[in-house]
Protein backbone atom coordinates (compact mmCIF):
# COMPACT_ATOMS: atom_id res chain seq x y z
CA UNK A 1 0.00 0.00 0.00
CA UNK A 2 2.89 2.14 0.67
CA UNK A 3 3.86 1.12 -2.91
CA UNK A 4 0.40 3.17 -4.01
CA UNK A 5 0.67 5.74 -1.45
CA UNK A 6 4.01 6.82 -3.76
CA UNK A 7 2.39 7.05 -6.95
CA UNK A 8 0.19 9.96 -5.32
CA UNK A 9 3.90 12.14 -5.83
CA UNK A 10 4.91 10.75 -8.81
CA UNK A 11 1.45 11.88 -10.49
CA UNK A 12 1.95 15.22 -10.83
CA UNK A 13 4.72 14.12 -13.48
CA UNK A 14 2.07 12.59 -15.64
CA UNK A 15 -0.08 14.15 -18.31
CA UNK A 16 -3.16 12.35 -19.38
CA UNK A 17 -3.59 8.94 -19.10
CA UNK A 18 -0.56 6.18 -19.34
CA UNK A 19 -0.35 3.16 -17.64
CA UNK A 20 0.89 2.68 -14.19
CA UNK A 21 4.79 1.22 -15.50
CA UNK A 22 5.46 3.56 -17.94
CA UNK A 23 5.23 6.74 -14.85
CA UNK A 24 9.12 5.74 -14.42
CA UNK A 25 11.06 5.81 -17.50
CA UNK A 26 13.70 3.77 -16.96
CA UNK A 27 16.17 4.00 -19.67
CA UNK A 28 17.93 7.40 -18.88
CA UNK A 29 21.11 9.08 -19.31
CA UNK A 30 23.35 5.88 -18.88
CA UNK A 31 21.21 4.09 -22.14
CA UNK A 32 21.63 7.57 -23.67
CA UNK A 33 25.21 7.52 -23.04
CA UNK A 34 25.51 4.01 -24.43
CA UNK A 35 24.70 4.51 -28.09
CA UNK A 36 27.17 7.44 -28.15
CA UNK A 37 30.17 6.13 -26.91
CA UNK A 38 29.62 3.14 -29.39
CA UNK A 39 29.10 5.63 -32.29
CA UNK A 40 32.02 6.89 -31.59
CA UNK A 41 33.96 4.23 -31.43
CA UNK A 42 32.21 2.52 -34.82
CA UNK A 43 32.98 6.21 -36.61
CA UNK A 44 36.52 6.85 -35.50
CA UNK A 45 37.49 3.26 -36.60
CA UNK A 46 35.61 3.94 -40.16
CA UNK A 47 37.75 7.06 -40.71
CA UNK A 48 40.73 5.14 -40.02
CA UNK A 49 40.14 2.47 -42.41
CA UNK A 50 39.43 5.09 -45.09
CA UNK A 51 43.41 5.57 -45.00
CA UNK A 52 44.06 2.13 -44.46
CA UNK A 53 41.32 0.34 -47.12
CA UNK A 54 40.27 2.93 -49.58
CA UNK A 55 43.78 4.93 -49.56
CA UNK A 56 42.47 8.21 -48.72
CA UNK A 57 46.20 9.38 -47.92
CA UNK A 58 45.31 12.93 -47.13
CA UNK A 59 43.51 11.18 -43.73
CA UNK A 60 46.69 9.17 -42.98
CA UNK A 61 48.21 12.21 -39.99
CA UNK A 62 45.13 10.81 -38.27
CA UNK A 63 45.42 6.97 -39.00
CA UNK A 64 46.30 5.87 -35.64
CA UNK A 65 44.41 9.00 -33.65
CA UNK A 66 41.76 7.65 -34.77
CA UNK A 67 42.59 4.30 -33.77
CA UNK A 68 43.10 5.26 -30.41
CA UNK A 69 40.07 7.08 -30.51
CA UNK A 70 38.27 4.06 -30.95
CA UNK A 71 39.66 1.64 -28.38
CA UNK A 72 39.24 4.10 -25.60
CA UNK A 73 35.88 5.01 -25.87
CA UNK A 74 35.29 1.43 -26.70
CA UNK A 75 36.98 0.33 -23.76
CA UNK A 76 34.66 2.19 -21.35
CA UNK A 77 31.42 1.32 -23.92
CA UNK A 78 30.23 -1.31 -21.82
CA UNK A 79 30.13 1.05 -18.43
CA UNK A 80 27.07 2.62 -19.07
CA UNK A 81 25.20 -0.77 -19.41
CA UNK A 82 26.93 -2.28 -16.33
CA UNK A 83 26.05 0.81 -13.94
CA UNK A 84 22.56 1.06 -15.57
CA UNK A 85 22.16 -2.76 -14.48
CA UNK A 86 23.77 -2.99 -11.47
CA UNK A 87 25.43 -6.08 -10.74
CA UNK A 88 28.88 -5.61 -12.40
CA UNK A 89 29.83 -9.31 -11.21
CA UNK A 90 26.99 -10.51 -13.56
CA UNK A 91 28.48 -9.16 -17.06
CA UNK A 92 30.27 -12.24 -17.69
CA UNK A 93 27.07 -14.94 -17.58
CA UNK A 94 26.08 -13.38 -20.98
CA UNK A 95 29.48 -15.08 -22.26
CA UNK A 96 28.85 -18.42 -20.24
CA UNK A 97 25.41 -18.77 -20.71
CA UNK A 98 25.10 -17.08 -24.49
CA UNK A 99 21.24 -17.18 -25.65
CA UNK A 100 21.74 -16.95 -28.94
CA UNK A 101 18.09 -15.80 -30.14
CA UNK A 102 18.38 -12.48 -28.30
CA UNK A 103 20.00 -9.77 -30.03
CA UNK A 104 20.18 -8.01 -26.58
CA UNK A 105 22.25 -10.68 -25.01
CA UNK A 106 24.51 -11.13 -28.05
CA UNK A 107 25.68 -7.74 -27.71
CA UNK A 108 28.43 -8.93 -25.35
CA UNK A 109 30.07 -11.06 -28.46
CA UNK A 110 29.61 -8.41 -30.88
CA UNK A 111 31.77 -6.47 -28.31
CA UNK A 112 34.36 -8.82 -27.71
CA UNK A 113 34.80 -9.73 -31.41
CA UNK A 114 35.18 -5.65 -32.19
CA UNK A 115 37.52 -5.37 -29.16
CA UNK A 116 39.72 -8.44 -29.54
CA UNK A 117 39.70 -9.59 -32.98
CA UNK A 118 39.67 -6.39 -34.61
CA UNK A 119 40.52 -3.23 -32.90
CA UNK A 120 43.31 -4.60 -30.62
CA UNK A 121 44.77 -7.00 -33.29
CA UNK A 122 44.99 -3.93 -35.84
CA UNK A 123 46.68 -1.47 -33.33
CA UNK A 124 49.24 -4.36 -32.14
CA UNK A 125 49.93 -5.00 -36.03
CA UNK A 126 50.38 -1.53 -36.83
CA UNK A 127 52.22 -0.62 -33.82
CA UNK A 128 54.29 -3.96 -34.04
CA UNK A 129 57.97 -2.65 -35.21
CA UNK A 130 57.73 1.11 -33.01
CA UNK A 131 56.85 -1.37 -29.98
CA UNK A 132 60.22 -3.06 -30.82
CA UNK A 133 61.63 0.24 -31.25
CA UNK A 134 60.73 1.41 -28.21
CA UNK A 135 61.53 -1.59 -26.47
CA UNK A 136 65.44 -0.71 -27.61
CA UNK A 137 64.99 2.63 -26.46
CA UNK A 138 62.90 3.80 -23.63
CA UNK A 139 64.06 2.52 -20.21
CA UNK A 140 62.22 1.51 -16.55
CA UNK A 141 58.72 0.31 -16.68
CA UNK A 142 57.85 1.56 -20.07
CA UNK A 143 60.78 -0.29 -21.58
CA UNK A 144 59.37 -3.42 -20.29
CA UNK A 145 55.69 -2.24 -21.31
CA UNK A 146 57.01 -2.04 -24.82
CA UNK A 147 58.80 -5.55 -24.38
CA UNK A 148 56.07 -7.81 -23.34
CA UNK A 149 53.93 -6.49 -26.35
CA UNK A 150 56.36 -7.39 -28.77
CA UNK A 151 55.96 -10.85 -27.68
CA UNK A 152 59.57 -11.35 -27.37
CA UNK A 153 60.12 -11.48 -31.47
CA UNK A 154 62.29 -8.45 -32.60
CA UNK A 155 62.11 -9.60 -35.65
CA UNK A 156 61.27 -6.22 -38.26
CA UNK A 157 62.96 -7.88 -41.19
CA UNK A 158 61.50 -6.26 -44.46
CA UNK A 159 59.21 -9.84 -44.66
CA UNK A 160 57.65 -9.18 -41.45
CA UNK A 161 56.63 -6.28 -41.40
CA UNK A 162 55.05 -6.87 -44.70
CA UNK A 163 52.99 -9.61 -43.29
CA UNK A 164 52.24 -7.40 -40.29
CA UNK A 165 50.79 -5.11 -43.18
CA UNK A 166 49.11 -7.55 -44.50
CA UNK A 167 47.60 -9.32 -41.87
CA UNK A 168 46.58 -5.54 -40.30
CA UNK A 169 45.18 -4.78 -43.88
CA UNK A 170 42.74 -7.33 -43.80
CA UNK A 171 41.44 -6.69 -40.34
CA UNK A 172 40.81 -3.48 -40.95
CA UNK A 173 39.16 -5.24 -44.41
CA UNK A 174 36.85 -7.58 -41.96
CA UNK A 175 36.52 -4.33 -39.31
CA UNK A 176 34.29 -2.09 -41.24
CA UNK A 177 31.86 -4.48 -41.58
CA UNK A 178 32.24 -5.10 -37.76
CA UNK A 179 32.53 -1.53 -36.90
CA UNK A 180 28.65 -1.66 -39.07
CA UNK A 181 27.66 -4.72 -37.34
CA UNK A 182 28.41 -2.87 -33.98
CA UNK A 183 26.78 0.07 -34.62
CA UNK A 184 23.84 -1.23 -36.62
CA UNK A 185 23.38 -3.50 -33.67
CA UNK A 186 23.04 -0.78 -31.60
CA UNK A 187 20.21 0.69 -33.77
CA UNK A 188 18.90 -2.80 -34.45
CA UNK A 189 18.03 -3.00 -30.82
CA UNK A 190 15.79 -0.21 -30.87
CA UNK A 191 14.58 -0.45 -34.62
CA UNK A 192 13.39 -4.22 -33.32
CA UNK A 193 10.92 -2.96 -30.18
CA UNK A 194 7.58 -3.35 -32.41
CA UNK A 195 5.36 -2.30 -29.71
CA UNK A 196 7.35 1.37 -29.56
CA UNK A 197 6.28 3.28 -32.90
CA UNK A 198 8.98 6.02 -32.02
CA UNK A 199 11.72 3.31 -32.34
CA UNK A 200 10.06 0.41 -34.56
CA UNK A 201 11.02 1.34 -37.75
CA UNK A 202 13.82 -0.92 -40.14
CA UNK A 203 15.67 2.42 -40.94
CA UNK A 204 17.07 2.21 -37.67
CA UNK A 205 20.06 0.85 -38.20
CA UNK A 206 20.99 2.60 -41.01
CA UNK A 207 20.21 5.77 -39.34
CA UNK A 208 22.22 5.19 -35.91
CA UNK A 209 25.09 3.75 -38.37
CA UNK A 210 25.52 6.86 -40.32
CA UNK A 211 24.78 9.03 -37.11
CA UNK A 212 27.63 6.98 -35.42
CA UNK A 213 29.68 7.93 -38.67
CA UNK A 214 28.76 11.34 -38.40
CA UNK A 215 30.09 11.92 -34.23
CA UNK A 216 33.17 9.51 -34.86
CA UNK A 217 34.77 11.71 -37.63
CA UNK A 218 33.71 14.90 -35.37
CA UNK A 219 35.59 13.84 -32.34
CA UNK A 220 38.64 12.71 -34.18
CA UNK A 221 38.43 15.82 -36.08
CA UNK A 222 38.00 17.75 -32.91
CA UNK A 223 40.95 15.11 -30.70
CA UNK A 224 43.20 15.83 -33.95
CA UNK A 225 42.70 19.38 -33.74
CA UNK A 226 43.11 19.94 -29.85
CA UNK A 227 46.06 17.63 -29.75
CA UNK A 228 47.63 19.65 -32.39
CA UNK A 229 47.10 22.46 -30.81
CA UNK A 230 48.16 21.12 -27.01
CA UNK A 231 51.38 19.85 -28.65
CA UNK A 232 52.03 23.47 -30.77
CA UNK A 233 52.25 21.22 -34.21
CA UNK A 234 50.88 22.69 -37.10
CA UNK A 235 47.76 21.11 -38.62
CA UNK A 236 47.26 19.05 -41.34
CA UNK A 237 45.25 21.86 -43.44
CA UNK A 238 44.74 18.66 -46.34
CA UNK A 239 43.85 16.48 -43.96
CA UNK A 240 41.58 18.39 -42.09
CA UNK A 241 39.94 19.72 -44.79
CA UNK A 242 39.36 16.08 -46.36
CA UNK A 243 38.34 14.65 -42.83
CA UNK A 244 35.95 18.15 -42.86
CA UNK A 245 34.57 17.09 -46.68
CA UNK A 246 33.97 13.29 -45.22
CA UNK A 247 31.99 14.71 -42.47
CA UNK A 248 29.88 17.20 -44.07
CA UNK A 249 28.88 14.22 -46.97
CA UNK A 250 28.16 11.40 -44.05
CA UNK A 251 26.24 14.30 -42.02
CA UNK A 252 24.13 15.03 -45.44
CA UNK A 253 22.99 11.80 -45.91
CA UNK A 254 22.77 10.62 -42.29
CA UNK A 255 20.37 14.15 -42.31
CA UNK A 256 18.29 13.11 -45.39
CA UNK A 257 17.93 9.68 -43.93
CA UNK A 258 16.32 10.84 -40.70
CA UNK A 259 14.33 13.76 -42.41
CA UNK A 260 13.31 10.44 -44.76
CA UNK A 261 11.97 8.56 -41.61
CA UNK A 262 10.42 11.55 -40.30
CA UNK A 263 8.40 12.64 -43.07
CA UNK A 264 7.55 9.07 -43.89
CA UNK A 265 6.00 9.22 -40.09
CA UNK A 266 4.37 12.50 -40.92
CA UNK A 267 2.98 10.58 -44.52
CA UNK A 268 2.26 7.75 -43.59
CA UNK A 269 0.42 9.35 -39.88
CA UNK A 270 -0.50 5.88 -38.70
CA UNK A 271 -2.53 5.75 -35.50
CA UNK A 272 0.85 6.87 -32.88
CA UNK A 273 1.36 9.60 -34.95
CA UNK A 274 -0.86 11.93 -33.08
CA UNK A 275 1.25 11.75 -30.00
CA UNK A 276 4.35 11.56 -31.54
CA UNK A 277 4.00 14.59 -33.15
CA UNK A 278 2.54 16.26 -29.92
CA UNK A 279 5.66 14.69 -28.18
CA UNK A 280 7.97 16.03 -31.07
CA UNK A 281 6.07 19.61 -30.75
CA UNK A 282 6.11 19.81 -26.31
CA UNK A 283 8.42 17.82 -24.43
CA UNK A 284 11.01 17.19 -27.13
CA UNK A 285 10.68 20.59 -28.55
CA UNK A 286 14.37 21.61 -27.11
CA UNK A 287 15.98 18.87 -27.50
CA UNK A 288 14.62 17.37 -30.85
CA UNK A 289 14.15 21.09 -33.25
CA UNK A 290 16.08 22.87 -31.58
CA UNK A 291 19.00 20.63 -30.26
CA UNK A 292 19.57 17.99 -33.04
CA UNK A 293 18.02 19.63 -35.85
CA UNK A 294 18.88 23.20 -35.65
CA UNK A 295 21.59 23.65 -33.52
CA UNK A 296 23.16 20.01 -33.77
CA UNK A 297 22.89 19.71 -37.79
CA UNK A 298 21.57 22.66 -39.85
CA UNK A 299 24.41 24.66 -38.37
CA UNK A 300 27.26 22.75 -38.71
CA UNK A 301 26.63 21.53 -42.30
CA UNK A 302 26.09 25.09 -43.11
CA UNK A 303 29.43 25.92 -41.13
CA UNK A 304 31.06 22.92 -43.48
CA UNK A 305 29.37 24.48 -46.49
CA UNK A 306 30.36 27.75 -46.04
CA UNK A 307 33.64 27.02 -45.54
CA UNK A 308 34.48 25.02 -48.92
CA UNK A 309 32.17 27.01 -51.29
CA UNK A 310 33.46 30.25 -50.14
CA UNK A 311 37.15 28.92 -50.01
CA UNK A 312 37.83 30.29 -46.74
CA UNK A 313 41.01 30.88 -45.68
CA UNK A 314 42.68 28.17 -43.08
CA UNK A 315 42.76 30.30 -40.10
CA UNK A 316 38.86 30.75 -40.35
CA UNK A 317 38.51 27.08 -41.79
CA UNK A 318 39.75 25.73 -38.66
CA UNK A 319 37.70 27.88 -36.51
CA UNK A 320 34.49 26.94 -38.48
CA UNK A 321 35.91 23.02 -38.29
CA UNK A 322 36.61 23.53 -34.39
CA UNK A 323 32.77 24.93 -34.27
CA UNK A 324 30.71 22.32 -36.48
CA UNK A 325 33.04 19.53 -34.73
CA UNK A 326 31.70 20.34 -31.56
CA UNK A 327 28.27 20.95 -32.43
CA UNK A 328 28.04 18.15 -34.30
CA UNK A 329 28.88 16.71 -31.14
CA UNK A 330 26.46 18.08 -29.46
CA UNK A 331 23.29 17.12 -32.50
CA UNK A 332 24.42 13.31 -32.40
CA UNK A 333 23.91 13.48 -28.37
CA UNK A 334 20.71 15.23 -28.46
CA UNK A 335 19.58 12.68 -31.36
CA UNK A 336 20.84 9.48 -29.18
CA UNK A 337 18.55 11.45 -26.01
CA UNK A 338 15.89 12.13 -28.81
CA UNK A 339 15.23 8.67 -29.35
CA UNK A 340 16.21 6.89 -26.05
CA UNK A 341 14.34 9.42 -23.78
CA UNK A 342 11.44 10.23 -26.50
CA UNK A 343 10.63 6.63 -26.93
CA UNK A 344 9.91 6.47 -23.01
CA UNK A 345 8.15 9.54 -22.75
CA UNK A 346 4.35 8.86 -23.97
CA UNK A 347 2.25 5.75 -23.29
CA UNK A 348 1.60 2.63 -25.54
CA UNK A 349 -1.95 3.92 -24.85
CA UNK A 350 -1.16 6.97 -27.07
CA UNK A 351 -3.19 9.17 -24.47
CA UNK A 352 -0.19 10.30 -22.28
CA UNK A 353 3.05 11.26 -21.08
CA UNK A 354 5.44 10.96 -18.60
CA UNK A 355 8.30 13.01 -17.96
CA UNK A 356 12.00 12.53 -17.05
CA UNK A 357 13.46 14.32 -14.54
CA UNK A 358 16.95 13.82 -14.38
CA UNK A 359 18.21 14.49 -10.71
CA UNK A 360 21.52 16.79 -11.58
CA UNK A 361 22.88 15.70 -8.20
CA UNK A 362 21.76 11.78 -8.05
CA UNK A 363 23.83 9.07 -8.72
CA UNK A 364 22.83 8.74 -12.30
CA UNK A 365 24.28 12.25 -13.59
CA UNK A 366 27.30 11.54 -11.62
CA UNK A 367 28.25 8.33 -12.62
CA UNK A 368 27.04 9.41 -16.34
CA UNK A 369 29.65 12.00 -15.98
CA UNK A 370 32.06 9.85 -14.90
CA UNK A 371 31.72 7.68 -17.58
CA UNK A 372 31.92 10.33 -20.12
CA UNK A 373 34.57 11.84 -19.29
CA UNK A 374 37.13 8.82 -18.71
CA UNK A 375 37.69 7.87 -22.32
CA UNK A 376 39.30 11.29 -22.65
CA UNK A 377 41.96 10.22 -19.82
CA UNK A 378 41.88 6.54 -21.19
CA UNK A 379 42.64 8.42 -24.50
CA UNK A 380 45.75 10.76 -22.96
CA UNK A 381 47.53 7.33 -21.31
CA UNK A 382 47.31 5.46 -24.84
CA UNK A 383 48.55 8.79 -26.83
CA UNK A 384 51.87 8.95 -23.78
CA UNK A 385 52.26 4.76 -24.30
CA UNK A 386 51.63 4.76 -28.20
CA UNK A 387 52.51 8.19 -29.21
CA UNK A 388 50.85 8.26 -32.90
CA UNK A 389 52.32 11.35 -34.12
CA UNK A 390 53.84 10.87 -37.63
CA UNK A 391 56.60 13.26 -37.45
CA UNK A 392 58.22 11.55 -34.45
CA UNK A 393 57.85 8.15 -35.92
CA UNK A 394 58.58 8.18 -39.48
CA UNK B 1 57.76 -15.79 -53.06
CA UNK B 2 58.64 -17.85 -49.63
CA UNK B 3 59.40 -16.13 -46.64
CA UNK B 4 61.68 -17.11 -44.20
CA UNK B 5 60.36 -18.55 -41.21
CA UNK B 6 60.93 -16.47 -38.40
CA UNK B 7 58.93 -13.57 -40.30
CA UNK B 8 56.07 -15.58 -38.83
CA UNK B 9 57.50 -16.02 -35.59
CA UNK B 10 55.62 -13.46 -33.96
CA UNK B 11 52.36 -14.58 -35.60
CA UNK B 12 52.68 -18.14 -34.32
CA UNK B 13 53.28 -16.03 -30.69
CA UNK B 14 49.82 -14.43 -31.22
CA UNK B 15 48.03 -17.41 -32.08
CA UNK B 16 49.34 -18.99 -28.96
CA UNK B 17 48.02 -16.53 -26.61
CA UNK B 18 44.36 -16.27 -28.73
CA UNK B 19 44.34 -20.28 -28.26
CA UNK B 20 45.06 -19.51 -24.70
CA UNK B 21 42.51 -17.03 -24.50
CA UNK B 22 39.85 -19.17 -26.46
CA UNK B 23 41.22 -22.04 -23.95
CA UNK B 24 40.67 -19.62 -21.00
CA UNK B 25 37.37 -19.04 -21.20
CA UNK B 26 36.05 -23.00 -22.49
CA UNK B 27 37.93 -23.75 -18.85
CA UNK B 28 35.69 -20.58 -17.06
CA UNK B 29 32.58 -21.23 -18.72
CA UNK B 30 33.18 -25.23 -17.60
CA UNK B 31 33.49 -24.02 -13.83
CA UNK B 32 31.09 -20.95 -13.41
CA UNK B 33 28.37 -21.86 -15.48
CA UNK B 34 25.89 -23.92 -12.99
CA UNK B 35 25.23 -27.55 -13.12
CA UNK B 36 21.33 -27.11 -13.16
CA UNK B 37 21.40 -24.65 -15.64
CA UNK B 38 19.58 -25.21 -18.64
CA UNK B 39 17.30 -28.35 -16.69
CA UNK B 40 13.95 -26.71 -17.15
CA UNK B 41 14.77 -23.65 -19.93
CA UNK B 42 17.45 -20.63 -19.85
CA UNK B 43 17.95 -19.83 -16.32
CA UNK B 44 19.24 -21.97 -13.14
CA UNK B 45 16.87 -24.64 -11.89
CA UNK B 46 17.50 -23.92 -8.80
CA UNK B 47 16.09 -20.72 -9.26
CA UNK B 48 12.73 -21.72 -8.90
CA UNK B 49 12.90 -23.21 -5.51
CA UNK B 50 14.88 -19.76 -4.06
CA UNK B 51 11.91 -18.06 -5.24
CA UNK B 52 9.47 -20.12 -4.08
CA UNK B 53 11.08 -20.31 -0.60
CA UNK B 54 10.88 -16.45 -0.70
CA UNK B 55 8.25 -14.83 1.91
CA UNK B 56 4.97 -14.53 0.52
CA UNK B 57 3.18 -11.19 1.12
CA UNK B 58 -0.43 -11.26 -0.42
CA UNK B 59 -2.79 -14.17 0.55
CA UNK B 60 -4.97 -15.83 -1.90
CA UNK B 61 -8.43 -13.96 -3.23
CA UNK B 62 -10.28 -16.38 -1.79
CA UNK B 63 -8.80 -15.42 1.43
CA UNK B 64 -10.77 -12.57 2.55
CA UNK B 65 -14.36 -14.79 2.42
CA UNK B 66 -13.76 -16.99 5.01
CA UNK B 67 -14.07 -14.32 7.63
CA UNK B 68 -15.58 -11.24 5.50
CA UNK B 69 -18.55 -12.74 4.32
CA UNK B 70 -21.16 -9.99 3.71
CA UNK B 71 -18.26 -7.58 2.20
CA UNK B 72 -17.31 -10.49 -0.37
CA UNK B 73 -20.76 -10.71 -1.62
CA UNK B 74 -21.71 -7.05 -1.57
CA UNK B 75 -17.85 -6.93 -3.67
CA UNK B 76 -18.14 -9.30 -5.75
CA UNK B 77 -21.38 -7.97 -7.28
CA UNK B 78 -20.23 -4.30 -7.55
CA UNK B 79 -18.77 -2.58 -10.54
CA UNK B 80 -15.38 -3.29 -8.07
CA UNK B 81 -15.32 -7.04 -8.60
CA UNK B 82 -12.57 -6.39 -10.47
CA UNK B 83 -10.36 -4.50 -8.04
CA UNK B 84 -8.74 -6.84 -6.07
CA UNK B 85 -9.37 -6.68 -2.00
CA UNK B 86 -5.35 -6.21 -1.49
CA UNK B 87 -5.39 -3.65 -4.39
CA UNK B 88 -6.91 -1.01 -1.99
CA UNK B 89 -6.04 -2.88 1.22
CA UNK B 90 -2.62 -3.94 0.79
CA UNK B 91 -1.22 -7.12 0.76
CA UNK B 92 -2.83 -9.28 3.41
CA UNK B 93 -0.94 -12.96 3.87
CA UNK B 94 -0.34 -11.35 7.74
CA UNK B 95 -3.23 -10.42 8.42
CA UNK B 96 -5.02 -14.33 7.62
CA UNK B 97 -1.83 -15.56 10.18
CA UNK B 98 -2.91 -12.86 12.96
CA UNK B 99 -5.81 -10.91 12.22
CA UNK B 100 -6.42 -9.48 15.56
CA UNK B 101 -2.79 -7.76 16.15
CA UNK B 102 -2.23 -7.00 11.91
CA UNK B 103 -4.81 -4.89 10.55
CA UNK B 104 -5.24 -4.30 6.51
CA UNK B 105 -5.27 -0.77 5.43
CA UNK B 106 -8.25 1.47 4.70
CA UNK B 107 -7.49 4.19 2.31
CA UNK B 108 -8.46 7.52 3.60
CA UNK B 109 -9.20 10.99 2.33
CA UNK B 110 -9.74 11.20 -1.33
CA UNK B 111 -6.33 10.87 -2.81
CA UNK B 112 -6.37 6.84 -2.99
CA UNK B 113 -9.60 6.79 -5.19
CA UNK B 114 -8.35 9.85 -7.80
CA UNK B 115 -6.04 7.69 -8.72
CA UNK B 116 -8.61 5.94 -10.67
CA UNK B 117 -11.40 8.17 -10.70
CA UNK B 118 -10.04 11.46 -10.92
CA UNK B 119 -10.94 13.62 -14.33
CA UNK B 120 -8.84 13.24 -17.20
CA UNK B 121 -9.76 13.88 -20.77
CA UNK B 122 -7.50 11.15 -22.12
CA UNK B 123 -10.15 8.19 -20.08
CA UNK B 124 -13.06 6.79 -21.88
CA UNK B 125 -15.72 9.08 -20.86
CA UNK B 126 -17.98 6.02 -19.68
CA UNK B 127 -15.21 5.88 -17.11
CA UNK B 128 -16.90 7.29 -13.60
CA UNK B 129 -14.34 10.19 -13.07
CA UNK B 130 -14.85 13.32 -10.99
CA UNK B 131 -13.80 17.15 -10.80
CA UNK B 132 -11.68 17.22 -7.48
CA UNK B 133 -12.14 20.91 -6.95
CA UNK B 134 -15.72 21.20 -7.67
CA UNK B 135 -17.18 17.44 -6.39
CA UNK B 136 -17.29 18.43 -2.95
CA UNK B 137 -14.12 18.79 -2.11
CA UNK B 138 -14.53 19.16 1.51
CA UNK B 139 -16.12 15.34 1.97
CA UNK B 140 -14.24 12.23 1.90
CA UNK B 141 -15.00 9.92 -0.52
CA UNK B 142 -16.20 7.56 2.09
CA UNK B 143 -18.91 9.76 3.36
CA UNK B 144 -20.89 9.20 -0.13
CA UNK B 145 -19.98 6.30 -1.42
CA UNK B 146 -19.62 2.88 -0.10
CA UNK B 147 -16.28 1.29 -1.89
CA UNK B 148 -17.15 -1.82 -1.77
CA UNK B 149 -20.75 -1.46 -3.72
CA UNK B 150 -19.97 1.79 -5.80
CA UNK B 151 -22.80 3.73 -6.89
CA UNK B 152 -23.69 7.03 -7.21
CA UNK B 153 -25.40 8.25 -3.18
CA UNK B 154 -29.03 7.76 -3.39
CA UNK B 155 -30.89 10.82 -4.64
CA UNK B 156 -27.85 12.03 -7.02
CA UNK B 157 -29.06 10.54 -10.14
Amino acid sequence: MEIIEMLYKLLPLVQGFIYPNEIELHWGLLIVLYPYITGLVAGAFILASLARVFNVSEVKPTYRLSLLTALAFLLVATLPLLAHLGHPERAFEIFFTPKLDSAMAMFGFVYAWYLMAVLLLEIWFDYRADFVMWSKTERGLKKWFYKILTLGVNNISAGALELDEKIGRAITVIGIPSAFLLHGYVGFIFGSVKANPWWSTPLMPIIFLMSAMVSGIAAVMLIYMVTQWLRRKIIDMKCLDTIGLYLFNIFVIDFSLEMLDLIHRIYEAEESFDIISLMMRSNLFWTQFVGQILVGTLVPISLLGISFFFSAKPGARKKLYFISSILTLLGIFAMRWNVVVGGQLFSKSFLGFTTYKLNLIGAEAYIAAAIAVLPLFILAALLYLLPPWEEENR
Amino acid sequence: MSKPISDYEHIKRLLIIIVMVVAGFIAARTMFVPKDFGEYGHYRGGSLEENMSRPLNYAGSGACADCHENKHTLWSKSKHKTVNCQTCHGALLKHTEDPTSIKPRKPAGRDFCLLCHGKNVSKPTHFPQIDPGSHNPDLNCADCHNPHEPKPPAGDG
